[in-house]
């Protein structure tokens, strides 16, 4: 055999075992997810080809009593309530930029205040839900007891509608914020050159300067990576915590573009419409991406 | 040598103390609820749930709720312990008057001792109550048992766990076969992917075929879409595969498990072994290879040959992308999570170390990733350093140790 013919052939061995469960669990669905979203199916019949009819339905406007309202009011409400919950994103960066700059210190017991900090990660899923679940509790949970220390009395913090969001906010602040992007930027500031830090003393910087004209720019390329990823991360989240703690309420305030499309497919079985709602999520998620990745690519310092 | 801003070195005293204190206040807020959690684990559910009532505890109620108590009452002379029933406002007689049980009212025309026992009406049952006030009804537990309305005050507080909470919850949840499950669920998921994700990513960075370009192009189009899209196709899939396998094998024990192991994707379930493109992905990118003269033999020394080219994932590749294997079977679905842009690096990267002259496929059609290294940079920079945080990724166990 030819050497390159030997190539070919051991390159696509080596590739076969990934390929065969690429295939199946993968390039298959996706295909199946994409017919479907053109499809009315309701599993127990079988699925039947309705063209664009889930797309109008879920992006156009119809009148009623001479208003322009939403086909699919729902829709927009969730994607509201997705977009809401990541307003917690930047403000759990700057935490974790400040918690790494903390926990980079060169102190005694550091490793144990960065483990306890990496802790709620650790245990992150349902077991934390479960556990914040008790802590919003009205009358019995650890948060308002917190709040009766300084003389008030907080809600029932998961059932009011106006609370529940906010609550899910703070929650996956608590989880979030030293855990893989706290661990990200202490790794972006270990990797800082000590002497651009040296040269900066000798020219007679202070701590504000040096964070602000070597540490910041040097961690813009972390910085970058925790946006693009958390943007990512939130406008495709929520599932767990609503499906967990809230069922998505109350009165659907808590319900996320991700829990929607599982209650479209598996609490209604409107599998079709589901998946059109998921692929317009992907189309979502890959604009804002683009914007993301053009906008901040020229932020970023390399 | 690691710099930091707030460089420990630099840190005087104060420093230190400012820097220690921020650190363990905010960090109490993190361990906080699982102390929590811990403690009211070992708390019997009235015990958890009489806080609410209006009983005086021993210490601010704050700080009650951190510790499994149990009450005690004096019956004879014997402290026993007792159940909280309710804390009593009013007590409704049978004739259908109310009296109120303000303390000094109690003692003087309804009760004559402080410890008294509920009048049962004529069908057994005890007085109506409602709740609120200062006497709390109780039950005494163990031989005996009573009945009683006992003045708040005197109600003992000994802390106490109860540790059979965790014997119940042993009987009542099958947790060996959630154990069984998970163990399996992991381990197959693990040592799939690294054995199948090792090999094509190997063929990816290494191998040159007919098509490796469209298949790493068609691994990243799909890696980029979210799991809930191809969820319900999966569902459909999981619902099947299982009884397709059983009437394959002719058994119904581990199919199920397996299955899930395979297809697991959405749910937090982990990657599954054939999807894991991701892994595939980022593989070569982490590999630092051995110069190529290692591993193809060296030019200039035609005696020598390279190491055989099977053997090179194994012999070579290996040792170095320790990082990758860990990131692969450890940190699997939190990857995933984040598998979306990252792998752009790594496309970009893979495809510089694939040796591609010009320009890849792959880097044209991906916004931001058509940059050529011109001059001024090194012919890895741009790449190399967007890999920076996504490294770091992989790398992020060891920065909390360092």
């Amino acid at each position: 055999m030819r050497k390159r013919t030997r190539e070919a052939l051991s390159g696509y061995l080596f590739l076969t075992p990934n390929l065969i469960g690429f295939l199946i669990f993968t390039s298959l669905p996706v295909a199946a997810s994409l017919l479907l979203a053109f499809s009315s199916w309701d599993i127990l019949s079988s699925p039947q080809f309705v063209g664009l009819q889930n797309f109008s339905k879920l992006l156009l406007f119809h009148r009623e009593a001479g208003r322009l309202v939403a086909n699919d009011f729902d829709f927009w409400y969730f994607t509201a309530n997705t977009l809401f919950l990541m307003l917690i994103v930047p403000v759990g960066m700057v935490a974790s930029m400040g918690l790494a700059i903390a926990l980079n210190s060169k102190i005694r017991g550091i490793v144990a205040f960065r483990t306890a900090y990496f802790l709620p990660t650790l245990s992150a899923g349902v077991a934390v839900y479960v556990l914040w679940t008790w802590i919003y509790n009205g009358p019995f949970g650890l948060f308002n007891a917190g709040l009766r220390l300084v003389g008030v009395e907080g809600p029932n913090w998961l059932s009011d509608k106006s609370w529940a969001k906010p609550a899910l906010m703070l929650m996956s602040l608590w989880i979030g914020v030293g855990g893989v992007n706290m661990l990200l930027y202490l790794a972006g500031l270990q990797g800082i050159d000590p002497e651009l830090y040296e040269a900066a003393e000798i020219d007679g910087a202070g701590g504000w300067h040096k964070f602000r004209h070597i540490t910041y720019p040097m961690l813009s390329p972390t910085t970058f990576f925790i946006l693009v990823m958390s943007v990512i991360g939130g406008l495709q989240g929520g599932f767990e915590q609503a499906n967990i703690m809230t069922l998505g309420g109350p009165a659907g305030a808590t319900t996320t573009l991700g829990y929607y499309i599982y209650q479209l497919g598996f609490v209604w079985y409107h599998m079709g419409y589901a998946a059109t709602v998921a692929w317009m999520m992907f189309a979502g998620i890959l604009v804002v991406t683009a914007i993301n990745w053009r906008w901040g690519g020229r932020r970023v310092h390399y | 040598m690691a710099g930091s801003v707030s460089g420990a070195r630099r840190l005087g005293a104060f420093g230190r103390a400012v820097l220690y204190l921020f650190l363990a206040v905010v960090g109490l807020t993190m361990l906080a609820p699982f102390f929590w959690t811990t403690t009211t684990s070992l708390r019997t559910q009235e015990d958890i749930f009489s806080d609410v009532l209006t009983v005086p505890l021993p210490s601010p109620r704050v700080l009650s709720m951190w510790i499994p108590w149990e009450r005690r009452v004096v019956v004879d002379g014997l402290e026993v312990p007792a159940v909280a029933l309710e804390t009593l406002e009013r007590v409704e007689l049978p004739n259908g008057e109310t009296l109120d049980l303000a303390p000094g009212r109690v003692k003087k025309t309804l009760f004559s001792q402080e410890c008294v026992v509920l009048p049962k009406d004529e069908a057994g049952q005890p007085l109506k109550a409602r709740f609120v006030g200062r006497f709390v009804a109780v039950r005494t537990l163990g031989e005996g048992s009573r009945r009683l309305v006992v003045p708040a005050e005197e109600v003992m507080w000994r802390p106490k766990p109860v540790w059979e909470n965790y014997v119940t919850a042993w009987h009542r949840v099958p947790f060996g076969r959630g154990y069984f499950n998970s163990v399996l669920v992991a381990a197959v998921i693990t040592l799939g992917q690294v054995l199948t994700s090792s090999l094509a990513a190997y063929a990816f960075a290494r191998l040159t075929f007919p098509g490796r370009d469209k298949l790493f192009l068609g691994y990243l189009a799909t890696l980029m879409i979210p799991a809930v899209v191809t969820m319900i196709p999966v569902f459909i899939l999981m619902r099947t595969l299982p009884d397709a396998l059983n009437n394959l094998t002719n058994t119904d024990v581990w199919t199920g498990q397996l299955a899930v192991s395979l297809g697991g994707r959405h749910f937090n379930l982990g990657r599954p072994v054939g999807t894991d493109s991701y892994f595939a992905l980022i593989a070569p990118a982490l590999w630092d290879l051995p110069p190529a003269p290692v591993l193809h033999g060296n030019p200039a020394r035609p005696g020598r040959r390279g190491l055989d080219r099977r053997m090179q994932p194994l012999r070579h590749v290996q040792p170095d992308s320790d990082a990758a294997f860990q990131a692969g079977a450890g940190d699997a679905d939190d990857l995933h999570l984040h598998g979306d842009v990252e792998v752009l690096h790594v496309a970009a990267d893979c495809h510089k170390r694939a040796g591609d002259a010009g320009p890849s496929r792959v880097a044209q059609d991906l916004p931001g990733l058509s940059h050529q290294p011109t001059r001024d940079e090194p012919a890895h920079g741009r790449f190399h350093n967007r890999a920076g945080p996504h490294a770091a990724h992989l790398h992020a166990g060891a920065a909390l140790f360092r």
